[in-house]
């Protein structure tokens, strides 16, 4: 983890996305970064995902928001783009100004949802991700917080129109809520993704799992996403869950099961997985399905065996 | 080992269900064709050595990584002499 403020030769590339989310509260953990997720000094883009809301969510105060990629940060008096550490040391230094992050050719929908967030009486922060995939934002000792954004100072604009030779260029500014000491601003290393990579800025995908011919001898998983497919209106299976992945942990505690070999576990067809094995569950007693599938979070679900 | 591998076991499970359910599962998992190796249309699962010898292997490189010690040494109870007054 790196102090900005310090400026101990870490020199922080330009922003390549910002991570909306609801102002830091106390009673609030959702966008606080534990800074004991941290693996080797870095976090894991996995615990990022987590966090992350898809995109035009009905509720849009409960997560963080990923914006698409930022092709120009600029600030409002025309200055020129900054590369470098200097950017993060203009703005912090002069909160009366507003910021600018620039998108190239996003969706209607992103501006809907960014405008929806500038409409909401929420307040709210901000973290960045710089072009050389480090995650920046405010250290209080235990974790990494986000910056406060002004309130009421968030302004996207209506989407813009790409013409013959240019791309359309949609922007959303906001103001620092106040000035803060740059020996609070620290950078940290994000591991297992690319700022460049949708995929890895996307949240998780919902998935709905239903437990059938639950017996002590195994059960019948059938695991969808919970979203239908536009194209096809269905629900498409969740596929390649392994054995390593799939364990039902008793609610009272008393036991936790995982499949014990790959034998164990198979997928019948996609997304119908069976775990068949002699005398696995204890009768009476209930269990819930925990899947820890990359890219997929899975609801929670429970069955008793009779 | 006639279509095993150390990495089609759960380290956990074995080391927390035992050696005696580990055989048995594996005993399951050949006789419903799951596992084992296919030969002139049998399949053929491993003897009860190598099973012991996987079991032992996979128990041991779990320890390893949870850090598990073997069973301690009992401590050794001095009971104290009594004497008739």
């Amino acid at each position: 983890m790196y102090n900005i403020g310090t400026n101990d030769g870490l020199a922080p590339k330009a922003p390549r996305r910002i991570i909306l989310c609801p102002t830091y509260d106390n009673s609030e953990t959702v966008n606080k970064i534990a800074i004991s997720s941290l693996v080797s000094d870095a976090l894991p883009i996995s615990v990022l995902q987590t966090l992350f809301d898809t995109w035009w969510h009905t509720d849009t105060n409960n997560k963080m928001l990923a914006t698409p990629q930022i092709s120009e940060f600029t600030f409002t008096d025309s200055d020129p783009v900054k590369s470098t550490s200097e950017w993060f040391e203009r703005v912090m230094q002069d909160p009366t100004r507003d910021v600018g992050f620039i998108f190239n050719d996003v969706t209607p929908r992103v501006i809907k949802q960014l405008a929806l967030i500038a409409a909401t009486s929420t307040a709210y922060s901000f973290y960045i991700v710089t072009a050389d995939d480090k995650l920046i934002g405010k250290f209080d000792g235990a974790y990494l917080v986000p910056f406060e954004i002004q309130a009421s100072s968030i302004f996207v604009g209506n989407k813009a129109l790409s013409g013959y030779t240019e791309h359309a260029k949609d922007m959303i500014t906001f103001r620092l809520n106040e000035a803060r000491s740059l020996d609070d601003m620290f950078a940290i290393p994000i591991s297992g993704g690319y700022v460049t990579s949708d995929d890895d800025y996307w949240s998780l995908i919902d998935a709905t799992c239903t437990p059938s011919s639950y017996t002590v001898d195994g059960v019948t998983l059938t695991i969808v996403r919970t979203a239908r497919n536009p194209s096809t209106g269905v629900q498409d299976p969740v596929t390649g869950i392994l054995y390593t992945e799939a364990a039902a942990n008793a609610t009272d505690d008393s036991d936790d099961e995982a499949p014990a070999a790959s034998g164990n576990w198979t997928e019948s067809s996609d997304g119908v997985y069976v775990w068949s094995e002699s005398g696995v569950f204890t009768s009476a007693k209930t269990y819930t399905v925990q899947i820890s599938h990359s890219g997929i979070d899975v609801a929670s679900v429970t069955f008793t065996i009779a | 080992m006639r279509g095993f591998d150390i990495k089609d076991f759960n380290p956990k499970m074995a080391f927390e269900k035992g050696y005696d359910y580990f055989k048995s599962n594996i005993k399951n998992l050949v006789a419903k064709d799951k596992i084992g190796e296919k030969r002139e249309g049998k399949w053929v699962g491993p003897t009860d050595a190598e099973i012991r010898a996987l079991y032992d292997t996979i128990i041991r490189e779990y320890k390893k990584a949870q850090k598990i010690a073997d069973s301690k040494p009992e401590a050794t109870v001095v009971e104290p002499v009594k004497t008739d007054k």
